[in-house]
């Protein structure tokens, strides 16, 4: 299974009533915690960028624990979404509150490091196409390769209100592009 | 200056009684010498095996037990007084406080997931995590002793609880009842505890384990667990995370 | 708490746009280098596809079938071949692009720098720098005079020796030109030379006069 290699990082997964939201206020802001904690953990190992509040999301790991024959329900699911969305780990992609995109580093910190590989390899003060960012060669060994074109984009809005880089359109096709500048206007 | 009849003679009981008490002190004084001379050639004695043995003292949790032992015997203790020689010498009254204080941290931070029940495992776990590799070793006997020396801090503190096998320790806010106590004792058995299970063992009524289950959801001790399968009971079960937990890993052990 | 892509469309406006048209046309030059690499990557993996089908051909010994796979195949690696031979035409065309803006800003830090330079010029116009060397000339002739006259004395005390020098000297000389006279003519003289002569014999009297006037000139200054 997909899971395979990925062990939780706390102990609390394997306990079955982890699966069940607590109705303890304290003891659900704790497990909610837990549970930010173990889906930036799952995401960051398999690369997973988005969580559907979905039967099939709920059957899988981590929301799943097969050993503990455990699993949460839709509304817990989305609770601990909404508990992730309120701590900055993650975004309502619709209105309807059913896709969401996990944070499992803050678009802060993904600017930080889009920022820093553009220092480092003298792509400042120039243009670059998000899909080079996100697929090129240049950034094959970066964190962010591979990164989807959504939350790209939100760690360069990240960017542009630091002043450090403009997202923007050419003028015969509609591809987003970015220009980072060495110093913030 | 006047001399009466009655003045010689008390100043002459008054002689007398200053000889007596002359005779008196200097019997004192010489077995005061002998005792502070006993007491001085003992504690050059037990301070020259404490230096001699510092080194095990410190890194050896057994001979650190034998060496209490020993001290308690005799009535001295060694590790209650933090600034005297002793600690100076060993730093053995250092180790216990700094200790202890690092048992409450850890009872401290666990208790909103546990709600203050700690296995005693789990804890000697945690403390030894916290103080790193590089720390001298301590085993389960140098943490219960080290709640000792915090739990003269007062009530309400934190209290060891040893049942069937297994040792606790209890960081609450408020003693259990004795309700509470029996529940919890029940639960060091499997981990979680359910009204089905407290009536089999004490045949209560669901009202009277359900007031108990409630007040230690409310207080953060156990988790409600609601997907419980059937053959597992089909019933809300109630589990105490440290008390689960130590059996998880001794299950994968 | 709303979705963000709702109101965060690129490129926001209230910022200045430091986007130049020269950064548009890299971009979509980087755009279209972007579509040629989607491209090569689809050729690539329907030659991975070919080559499968031409094994599984040969196993079920369909030996057409097969030989049309790899013919296929053949056909989408020249077209790799050119999707690279585009690429680089490209990335020599960004490199191009993107050299000439470098250019560009070097130019203008010339342009600046040449501007300053000029700015600096103006300011230092030759009338003042005249007028400088002027100022600095009169100075040291001021200079000179204060430091004559706090010499003056000083001077004047041992002069007589240097006046006696050149004195000799003028005489050597005047003596110099008389021999080079040539000699005179037996004839005599017209009355205007003879006037000239007299005149000669006024100036030697006159400047024993003026010594004799200077000689005494210290006595005086104490006073």
């Amino acid at each position: 299974m997909e899971s395979n290699q990925w062990s939780s990082p706390t102990e609390f997964w394997d306990l079955p009533p982890f699966f069940t939201i607590q109705p303890t206020d304290a003891t659900r802001e704790k497990q909610l915690s837990l549970w930010l904690q173990v889906v930036c953990h799952y995401c960051r190992a398999q690369r997973q960028y988005f969580i559907d509040i979905s039967e099939r999301m709920a059957d899988s790991a981590p929301f799943h624990n097969a050993k503990a024959k455990r699993k949460l329900t839709l509304d817990g699911l989305r609770k601990i979404c909404s508990y992730m969305v309120q701590h900055g780990h993650g975004v309502w992609m619709d209105e309807g509150q059913n896709r969401m995109a996990v944070f499992w580093r803050k678009p802060q910190e993904w600017a930080a490091a889009i920022y820093r590989w553009a220092s480092d390899s003298g792509h400042l003060n120039s243009v670059e196409t998000l899909f080079s960012l996100r697929e090129g060669d240049d950034t094959r060994d970066q964190d962010f390769h591979g990164l989807p074109h959504e939350i790209l984009l939100i760690a360069l809005q990240a960017l542009e209100g630091q002043g450090k880089a403009q997202i923007f359109r050419g003028s015969s096709s509609d591809h987003d592009g970015v220009k980072f500048f060495s110093q913030a206007a | 200056m006047r001399r009466g009849v009655g003045a010689a003679r008390f100043a002459r009981e008054k002689e007398r009684d200053t000889r007596f008490e002359a005779v008196a002190s200097q019997l004192t004084a010489t077995r005061v010498a002998q005792a502070r001379e006993h007491f001085d050639s003992f504690r050059l004695k037990l301070q020259e095996f404490a230096l001699k043995h510092r080194d095990r003292i410190n890194k050896d949790p057994v001979f650190r037990q034998k060496f209490c032992e020993m001290c308690a015997a005799i009535g001295v203790d060694p590790l209650i007084s933090s600034r005297g020689f002793w600690s100076r010498l060993l730093g053995v009254g250092n180790f216990y406080s700094e200790l202890g204080v690092q048992v409450l941290t850890i009872c401290m931070a666990t208790r909103p997931q546990n709600g203050g029940i700690l296995e005693l495992s789990e804890c000697c776990h945690r403390v030894r995590r916290l103080r790193g590799n590089l720390a001298p070793p301590i085993d389960e006997g140098d943490i219960e002793r080290a709640i000792e020396r915090v739990a003269v801090l007062g009530h309400g503190g934190i209290t060891v609880m040893k049942r069937r096998g297994k040792t606790t320790i209890l960081s609450l806010p408020d003693e259990l009842n004795p309700d509470q106590t029996i529940v919890l004792d029940l639960a060091h058995e499997k981990g979680h505890v359910s009204c089905r299970q407290l009536n089999e063992a004490f045949a209560w009524t669901k009202e009277r384990s359900m007031a108990v289950l409630m007040v230690f959801l409310r207080e953060g001790l156990v988790w409600v667990d609601t997907q419980v399968t059937a053959e597992e009971g089909g019933e809300a079960l109630y589990w105490f995370p440290s008390l689960a937990l130590s059996r998880l890993e001794e299950d994968d052990e | 708490m709303g979705s963000w892509f709702s109101r965060c469309p690129p490129a926001k406006e209230k910022k200045p746009d430091r986007i130049t048209d020269s950064d548009r046309a890299v971009l979509d030059l980087k755009a279209q280098r972007d579509q040629l690499q989607i491209h090569k990557r689809k050729l690539q993996s329907t030659i991975s596809s070919d080559l499968s089908a031409a094994k599984r051909f040969i196993e079920t010994k369909k030996k057409s079938l097969a030989l049309l796979a790899l013919k296929k195949k053949k056909h989408h690696e020249t077209l790799i071949d050119q999707c690279d031979q585009h690429l680089l035409k490209i990335a020599e065309l960004i490199s191009n692009v993107e050299y000439a803006q470098v250019q560009e800003t070097l130019v203008k830090a010339l342009e600046v720098g040449n501007a300053a330079m000029k700015k600096m010029q103006q300011e230092i116009s030759l009338d003042y720098v005249e007028r400088l060397v002027e100022e600095s000339e009169e100075a040291r002739a001021y200079q000179q005079e204060v430091n004559a006259m706090l010499f003056k004395d000083g001077i004047t005390d041992q002069d007589t020796d240097v006046l006696a020098d050149l004195r000799r000297i003028e005489e050597e000389e005047a003596q110099a030109v008389i021999e080079n006279v040539p000699s005179p003519p037996t004839a005599e003289l017209p009355p205007a030379a003879q006037e000239a002569v007299a005149a000669g014999a006024d100036d030697k009297a006159e400047r024993a006069r003026v010594e004799k006037e200077r000689a005494r000139e210290p006595q005086l200054v104490p006073a």
